[in-house]
């Protein structure tokens, strides 16, 4: 607190500006530079990093938690402590309010002084305020009630906890980037202005800032409110935000207080509908027992105007009058010239049942809020684009009506795909309750159909019913179910089929086909490549990229044949690009990233990756899960180049983004887990790794249920992870729990992946036989389920070949090494660094089998590619002894 | 110790001498770069200082340190400008450039007289800025602001005559677009004092 006591000194601010801690800071680092000093300017524990802004209240700032490594929002309030009695009581309210948790309302993280001026750390919400939110453009008036139902669940929350707010106002409220509004400064404002004070004196010399215009009647009299007051400031906002104009218009203080106090409303628009302002004249009355009895019903009767059926939708906005004017003249073509936004009710209603479901199913409140949250989130977006298109179109006539038709026949569709999604989850089982939030998270955002130009609405039953099954497959496909996902996507593919030739049928046939990939339908590979065949012949560029990339999946992560993989992410590319879908572009560039990552193409993998990371901020902005989904693809490139920090930074990263849609305990964090397993099995700390893949799988048993395949991924790993630290019983019995699972689901892979671990164990214990068993096995299964040149086949060479020669089966162990060296050629190219240990392997297989030239080439090849200096040099001295005993013979 | 004492300590060896150095005049190096460029200033600061003491250009003591500071201050602007492609000639009108760069207002520009005032500087040449608000607000006298802009002082004379002139001007404009008030050369004066007030008691708070 050093310099910033200086700076932040109350005495001056009355006659000087506020002094600036940002320049303390610059001071401060200027001086670190010049003079290698380090005091950074802090706030309590909190580490300052820049001004934000400021208000009535007091700065706000910038700032970093370095305890809980997080960036936190510092508001350093104006008003002094006072007669501790007093403060007592408003830092109680205050403390009250930062034990408040709900997605619309500004977590307080932390009440506290700094010197002798209080402040408050909160959530950091990347975004604006409402005020700038509705100066931005032009909002549609179901965008405007839609973000302020948001605010007001957020107060009636507070109310229902005891709280008053007392200065609501827009810019009390932020507008987060992912849409989802939240109100702020609960509890603060009594901080600063103190409840027995009238704000009179402020009014007289400020009449336009600051409170009073959105004061209760009741506020005025300095007499203690209740949660009445804050509907009246709702509907000051409300009515402003909507008219563009206050409810109350005045020219002085001294005069709003008069009319306020008369009730002497103004005549509201005519756009506005009857029912709105009826709701918000009841909201504005004087006596507060003549408003409604809480939010909530204020709320509903919000709601009720938004979804009612309306003849036309009109643009509303704080300058709404020019707007009309601009709009007006160029009503000239008539039948298309109002934007009518398509008329769909609500996806997230204020207390839908199925958010009690998901609580109840998944056993998590917190999965549920998230859940709404990403769906306020989503419709809030699609709000925005409708509200966009219109202004194109209407606002700004850049676009033709048949644009804004096609804009809205996409919006619709995707609002349609939303609503199957929320309507499943009022049915939703316990493995959809823990993806709901994914689901959400993957519906397509809604800008891009801005970048529609064709296509309408269908009115054939057929195409309807085509739609629809479509959606249902891709959500059920989200949810976690994908036996039922294919066969809505087979009655879609046959509905495609009625309904003609169309671009529609290969869409369907590609999910169909990706969905009995899914499943491991025998067959899905030819079915997948007839699926993006069809799809050239029907100029469906899309659904080819999309078959072309499950393909390259399939080809390569599942079969490990990187030649076949590498064609048809080219292929998957090619078609993207041409597809004009710049999401799906991205979409194939990460997967192709995955790809060259699996395959050891690094620097490639890293190229795509980064770039696809800054394309996927543009599409989603910088806080959404599947730029957390890159960043991850970014930390397992640096694990690959063992730059273990770098690669916990990002997984950090990852993690701090999804912590801001997923709760902790969510199995999304299933991942990030296992990275800090294997990144700390790396660094050789056991225990860490251990932990970190338990607590893997306490998320996705809990999420999954202990018998899903999923948990037998980190259920392996661990197993692997012991097998490999002295304890091979323990990984046997892991082992055979996961060749239930694998067995009981038909899941070849991780039967397979469950052997080879069963393998190292067996071969750890010295129950060679066993272990020689376990590796004849995996080829065996490889044999059935995949090429010869799968990298895991080279593994289970490779384990014979170890298993083999500590047997002293030289013979034999040689030939199972030069497999393994053959697979991993195929696989690798020549040069990679994992030949290194089957080279050495060799060598030692080939020294026993008294084939010593063969020894000494894998030796020195072994040492061209290590990159330890100990180790080349250990190597090449074995050579160099291997040499002289060929010489010596 | 006076400025030129607190230099040769610093070249010395002195880091102490450096930091008061540095706290003394932290505030108007900082000032001065703020108006011009808004956020990201500490490099620009931080290089000022140092090439206070590097051998090749450092100060001699043969004009008062301010006015040194501010000379190179100046050249570090200039240089910083050119650095991101923008190359700008110390005569021109400079508000495009001064657009495309300039941050969040400083909190001096709290009050709308000042935010206005603040507004129709940045309009200005560049080096009519410079001259202007180290008079105004640094109340650096003729002869030391042709130091600074290393230009005979009649030379600098002309030029603060002419940008006051530009800056009534544009005021005006302001006005004209119904964002700013008429203001007279007085009103100038008045508005200028109230900020170097504001800026100094800033100062004595640092020290």
């Amino acid at each position: 607190m050093n310099d910033t006591r200086t700076e932040a000194d109350p005495e001056r601010s009355g006659n000087g500006p506020p002094l600036s801690l940002e320049a303390a800071r610059v001071l401060n680092r200027v001086k670190a530079g010049l003079f290698a000093r380090h005091d950074e300017v802090t706030v309590d524990r909190f580490v300052l990093v820049r001004r934000l802004g400021s208000g009535g209240m007091g700065e706000v700032l910038l700032a970093y938690d370095p305890e809980l490594d997080r960036k936190v929002a510092i508001k350093l309030l104006h008003r002094e402590l006072g007669q501790p009695n007093a403060d007592a009581g408003l830092l109680r309210e205050a403390r009250a309010a930062a034990r408040l948790q709900h997605p619309n309302v500004v977590m307080i993280f932390e009440l506290g002084r700094a010197g002798d001026r209080l402040f408050v750390a909160m959530e950091y919400v990347e975004g604006r305020t409402l005020r700038a939110w509705l100066r931005e453009r032009q909002r549609t008036r179901t965008e405007i009630l839609l973000a302020f139902e948001q605010a007001g669940r957020g107060l009636a929350a507070a109310h229902d906890a005891g709280l008053v707010h007392r200065d609501f106002k827009p810019d009390n409220v932020l507008v987060g980037e992912d849409g989802r509004v939240r109100v702020a400064d609960f509890g603060i404002a009594s901080l600063v202005d103190g409840s027995s004070e009238t704000p009179d004196g402020r009014a007289a010399t400020s009449p336009v800032a600051g409170t009073p215009r959105y004061m209760a009647p009741e506020q005025y009299g300095g007499a203690d409110v209740d949660p009445r007051a804050d509907q009246f400031a709702f509907c000051v906002s409300l009515w402003e935000a909507l008219a563009g104009t206050s409810p109350f218009v005045a020219a002085s203080a001294g005069e709003l207080a008069a009319k306020v106090a008369d009730g002497e409303l103004a005549s509201p628009p005519r756009s506005m509908p009857r029912a709105l302002v009826r709701a918000l004249q009841r909201g504005l009355s004087v006596d507060p027992g003549r408003r409604f009895a809480d939010m909530r019903g204020l709320l509903d009767a919000v709601a009720r105007v938004r979804t009612a059926p309306r003849r036309r939708a009109t643009v509303v906005g704080v300058a709404g009058a020019i707007v009309l004017g601009g709009a007006a003249a160029r009503q000239l073509a008539p039948a298309h010239t109002d934007c009518a936004a398509p008329d769909l009710p609500p996806l997230v209603t204020t207390e839908a049942a199925w958010v009690d479901r998901l609580a109840r199913e998944g056993e998590s409140t917190a999965n549920a809020r998230d859940a709404l949250a990403a769906l306020q989130s989503f419709e809030a977006r699609w709000h925005d684009a409708v509200g966009q298109a219109c202004d194109a179109t209407h606002v700004r006539g850049e676009r033709s009506t048949a644009v804004l038709d096609a804009r809205m026949a996409c919006l619709t569709r995707l609002h349609q795909r939303a609503r199957v999604l929320v309507d499943m989850l009022s049915t939703v089982d316990r493995a959809g309750a823990w993806r709901a939030i994914d689901a959400a998270v993957e519906l397509p955002p809604p800008a891009r159909c801005m970048g529609v130009e064709g296509a309408a609405v269908p009115d054939d039953p057929c195409t309807i019913e085509l739609d629809a099954r479509l959606d249902e497959a891709t959500t059920l496909r989200e949810l976690g179910r994908p036996g039922e996902a294919l066969d809505a996507a087979r009655t879609a593919v046959a509905a495609a089929r009625e309904c003609g030739p169309s671009t529609r049928l290969a869409e369907a046939r590609t999910l169909a086909a990706s969905l009995a990939a899914d499943n491991q339908v025998p067959g899905a590979d030819d079915e997948l490549r007839r699926a993006a065949t069809g799809a050239i012949a029907e100029d469906a560029y899309a659904a080819m990229a999309q078959a072309a990339t499950r393909l390259a999946g399939l080809e390569g992560a599942e079969r490990g044949r990187p030649a076949e993989a590498r064609a048809w992410i080219e292929i998957a590319d090619a078609a993207a690009q041409r597809s004009g879908d710049d999401i799906l572009v991205t979409d194939v560039m990460v997967a192709k990233a995955g790809l060259e990552l699996e395959f050891g193409a690094v620097d490639d993998a890293s190229a795509l990756a980064d770039s696809a990371w800054s394309r996927r901020r543009r599409e989603f902005g910088d806080d959404h899960p599947r730029v957390a989904r890159v960043l991850t693809l970014r930390a397992w490139v640096e694990q690959y180049r063992l730059r273990w920090d770098e690669a916990s930074a990002l997984h950090a990263e990852a993690a701090e983004i999804l912590g801001h849609w997923y709760p902790a305990d969510h199995p999304a964090f299933a991942a990030n887990h296992a990275a800090t397993a294997v990144i700390a099995a790396a660094r050789g700390r056991v225990d860490e790794a251990e932990a970190a893949h338990r607590r893997a799988i306490a998320l996705l048993e809990r999420a999954r249920g202990p018998t899903h395949r999923d948990v037998g991924v980190p259920l392996t790993n661990l197993a692997s992870l012991l097998a490999e630290s002295g304890r091979p019983e323990e990984a046997l019995t892991l082992a055979d729990r996961v060749e239930a699972i694998a067995t009981a689901d038909q899941n070849s892979r991780l039967l397979d992946a469950a052997v080879v671990v069963r393998g190292v164990a067996l071969a750890e214990t010295g129950r060679l036989a066993e272990a020689e068993i376990a590796w004849r096995r995996v080829l065996e299964l490889r044999a059935v389920s995949q090429g010869p040149n799968d990298p895991g086949t080279a593994m289970a060479h490779y384990s014979l070949c170890r298993v083999l020669t500590m047997e002293a089966q030289f013979d034999d162990a040689l030939e199972h090494c030069r497999r393994a060296i053959a697979v991993e050629e195929f696989t690798y190219g020549r040069a990679h660094p994992s030949l290194f240990d089957t080279l050495e392997l060799l060598a030692e297989a080939a020294q026993g089998a008294q084939r010593l030239p063969e020894a000494i080439a894998a030796l020195e090849r072994a040492a061209a590619l290590g990159d330890d200096d100990d180790a080349v040099a250990a190597l090449r001295a074995r050579a160099d002894a291997l040499r002289g005993s060929a010489a010596g013979r | 110790m006076d400025d030129a004492a607190l230099v040769h300590a610093w070249r010395s060896g002195d880091a102490s001498a450096g930091e008061r150095l540095v706290e003394r005049h932290f505030s108007a190096v900082y000032g001065f770069f703020r108006h011009k460029i808004g956020s990201d200033v500490e490099d620009l600061v931080q290089r000022t200082f140092l090439r206070c003491v590097e051998a090749r250009d450092a100060f001699r003591g043969e004009s008062s340190f301010r006015t040194y500071l501010f000379a190179i201050a100046r050249n570090e602007l200039f240089g910083h400008y050119r650095r991101r492609g923008l190359d700008v000639d110390p005569d021109a009108t400079a508000s495009g450039v001064l657009d495309a760069v300039a941050g969040p207002a400083s909190a001096i520009d709290a009050r709308r007289e000042h935010r206005l005032l603040v507004r129709a500087l940045r309009g200005l040449a560049l080096d009519d800025q410079i001259a202007l608000e180290l008079m105004y607000f640094e109340e650096l006298t003729g002869p030391e602001i042709a130091v600074v802009l290393g230009v005979p002082e009649g030379t600098a004379r002309t030029r603060l005559r002419r940008a006051r002139l530009a800056l009534e001007r544009s005021l005006a404009e302001l006005d004209a677009s119904g964002e700013g008030m008429r203001a007279t050369t007085d009103d100038i004066e008045r508005w200028a004092g109230a900020m170097r007030e504001a800026m100094r008691a800033e100062r004595a708070a640092r020290r």
